[in-house]
């Protein structure tokens, strides 16, 4: 279950971000305030700036307006000790392909930990974090993809960092790896890290994240827990019932019912989308009854996070 | 693991490219030099004037051409071929004559009349055999006779066609002398250490450019970089761990080759200077430095692995022929020697020459060898600048804080 921290610090404020490549506005005014051990969701299409917020956030690009705050003290390119608390997953699997995975591991920890004895303990822990105990000695192309997602993790995260981002760290991974990372990021999240979590794959959002933000063209669009964010759509409800032929008139009936947004028939199969109301699916079956329609199964759905992210975002390609 | 370590890490996670460019081409430097010294060796047996087998085909019949074939069977192997198409065509094409010189009827009297009145002498017709440069070399003998023919009928305007062969044979057996004499250390242990050094160049650029670009490179990897540029270090920090990691790298090269050098050439330096040997090892290590500084403007401008091994053979390649490692620069036409001055490798070949080449270590030569380095120093220098102008060029327009 998400947790919340509604009084906890800001770990990560960011205020009127903007950065811009010429005319292209790649962070239009961002406003961002991520809660001490919280896991914090950065939804949104490709190029609405989840990645651009990311780099300047950890001062990897200069913006042109915004102040940007991390564990209550202003970012800076020099401020070393703030970035000694931060840890990075990035996307792509970024390790030294020459090392092993413990020589990987130990060689992003020593950025952080000078102490010898103190990073062989880190690296350790680390390494039976993400469960790559039995591959210490293996070079990363000897590892499957999975594998190789868990060493990007151990890299980020040996040092025992306070705030974590992690940029869609399950892309192109199995369904057994993804649950053993989302697990392991709760993990971190339990042991009192903050994280920040880009994804485009939103049941894993709502999953683990406690406040979620969605961002496009560089603005957000939304901010607040998963429910929060369902109620901000006029969709309430998906109603799907299995009708077989629909008698004449009939589908016209039902979107005359006050509160239907949308009805569609195809391949017997009725879909219904709603504003949120008590009664929608008795009208419906009201309707459905009168006109002497065979029913097979009826169910009743809430808006996904899936919902709101295409009605925000609209529905047009992106890239 | 420090930056430094890692660098170093990431350069032994390629043996490949420590056995080969290091060890291989290297060593390959002591194939050279002593398959060089072989050959040379073989020279000081003693002199011997070319050989080769002439058929000559008299159709003049007359004392000019009588003589001239009589002079070729004294200077080289004489053939008999019989006059005929086929029998001519087989005697060069079989190998059985290295030259055929065909004196055509009417020889003597057209050679008199040209020489006389002033005019171009009738050329031989000759065709070689398998062995052209001995048929060459022989054509041109039997041409030079037929010219000190044609001065004598010059000279002497009233002399028969037997008095002007006498004095054309007269005439051609006067000949250069020959004296045979081992010069001392011509092809001792300083040149061969000075050959050896020569082709150093080349192991020690390409090897330094490959593996120090190689570490350079890993850490230009756009995802690496933007973790560790994420890190609590600074890019100045992370770039020094970096290139001191390759510096190392470069003096473990530079120390390899003179081992090499050394224990190819150790004996044979019995004789000279040891401060001199000492010098023209040192003057390796600030040439060095040029790969190491050209490896990290490739790293700075992104270029992957095979990039900068295609860079490193290529340079290697064009510096070392430049420093005169394959071919001597006095061969080489004018724009070319003019040209190896900007290349660094001219110049620590001029400092290696200097210092195997001098008797003593003097000031004079401490100076020169100055001057030298110093310009292979200002290479490295330049590079090492530009580097560092484009890596912040380019991270100018990426954006970055």
């Amino acid at each position: 279950m998400p947790h919340t921290h509604a009084a906890s610090p800001d770990v990560v404020r960011v205020t009127g971000l903007v950065k811009r490549y010429r005319e292209l506005v790649a962070l239009d005014h961002l406003d961002l305030a991520v809660r001490q051990g919280e896991i914090f969701g950065l939804l949104g299409p490709n190029g609405s700036g989840k990645t651009t917020a990311i780099n300047c956030i950890l001062q990897l690009l200069s913006y042109d307006r915004g102040t940007i705050e991390l564990f209550g003290e202003p970012m800076a390119p020099n401020r070393y000790d703030l970035k000694a608390r931060v840890g990075v997953v990035p996307q792509q699997v970024a390790v030294f392909d020459e090392l092993t995975v413990r020589e990987n591991v130990d060689a992003f920890c020593a950025l952080y930990v000078r102490d010898r004895r103190r990073r062989r303990q880190l690296v350790d822990e680390a390494i039976d974090f993400v469960g790559l105990g039995d591959y210490a000695r293996f070079r990363p192309a000897k590892l499957s993809g999975g594998l190789a997602r868990r060493l990007n993790i151990a890299c980020g995260i040996a040092h025992r960092p306070e705030l974590i981002f992690f940029d869609e760290p399950t892309v192109a991974v199995d369904p057994q790896s993804r649950a053993n990372i989302l697990d392991g990021i709760c993990r971190l999240r339990d042991e009192g890290a903050t994280v920040v979590y880009t994804s485009h794959y939103m049941e894993e959002v709502e999953q683990i994240c406690g406040r979620i933000m969605i961002c496009d063209r560089g603005r957000a669009v939304a901010q607040g827990t998963a429910d929060e964010l369902k109620r901000m759509i006029s969709l309430g409800e998906k109603i799907t019932a299995e009708v077989g032929e629909l008698p004449e008139g009939t589908l016209e009936r039902l979107r005359g019912l006050s509160h239907v947004l949308s009805a569609d028939c195809a391949d017997g199969m009725l879909s219904l989308t709603c504003e949120a109301s008590a009664h929608n699916l008795t009208d419906a079956l009201g309707v459905l009854t009168a006109a002497g329609v065979r029913l097979g199964r009826v169910w009743s759905e809430p808006p996904t996070l899936n919902d709101v992210f295409l009605e925000l975002c609209g529905r047009e390609l992106r890239d | 693991m420090s930056t430094f370590r890692t660098a170093l890490r990431v350069v032994a996670g390629h043996p490949i490219y420590l056995a080969v460019y290091v060890v291989f081409l290297s060593l390959m430097g002591v194939f050279v030099v002593g398959d060089m010294g072989a050959a040379t060796a073989g020279e000081k047996g003693g002199y011997a004037a070319y050989e080769a087998r002439v058929a000559v085909v008299d159709r003049d019949g007359t004392a000019l051409s009588n003589a001239l074939a009589a002079w070729v069977s004294d200077a080289f192997e004489l053939v008999d071929v019989a006059d005929e198409p086929l029998a001519l065509q087989d005697a060069v094409a079989t190998g059985q004559a290295d030259c055929l010189v065909v004196l055509p009827g009417g020889f003597e009297r057209e050679l008199l009349e040209a020489a006389r009145a002033g005019d171009e002498v009738p050329a031989l017709e000759v065709a070689y055999g398998q062995d052209v440069q001995a048929g060459a070399l022989a054509a041109q003998a039997a041409s030079r006779w037929v010219s000190l023919a044609a001065a004598a009928a010059a000279l002497e305007p009233q002399a028969s066609a037997s008095e002007v062969a006498d004095l054309a044979l007269v005439a051609a057996a006067e000949r250069a002398e020959v004296d045979v004499r081992e010069s001392e250390g011509a092809l001792g242990g300083a040149d061969r250490l000075a050959t050896y050094l020569n082709f150093s160049t080349y192991s020690v650029m390409s090897s330094i450019v490959v593996v120090a670009g190689v570490s350079l490179a890993a850490f230009q990897r756009p995802e690496l970089r933007r973790r560790t540029a994420a890190g609590p270090v600074s890019p100045a920090c992370l770039s020094a761990g970096q290139v001191a990691a390759c510096l190392v790298l470069a003096v473990a090269v530079w120390a390899w080759t003179c081992a090499v050098a050394l224990a190819s050439c150790g004996g044979a330096l019995a004789g000279t200077d040891p401060a001199l040997v000492a010098c023209a090892l040192a003057s390796v290590l600030p040439f060095a430095l040029v790969p190491l500084a050209l490896a990290f403007l490739l790293a700075q401008l992104g270029l992957g692995e095979d990039a900068v091994n295609a860079c490193g053979n290529i340079g290697a390649t064009m510096l070392s022929f430049l420093g005169g490692a394959w071919v001597p620069l006095s061969m080489l036409p004018d724009v070319v020697q003019m040209a190896a001055r900007l290349s660094p490798s001219y110049w620590v070949s001029q400092a290696v020459a200097a210092a195997l080449h001098a008797e003593a270590l003097t000031p004079e030569l401490a100076a020169e060898l100055g001057t030298n380095l110093g310009i292979v120093l200002l290479f490295a220098v330049t590079l090492f600048a530009v580097g560092l102008a484009l890596g912040r060029a380019r991270r100018r327009v990426a954006g970055a804080a």
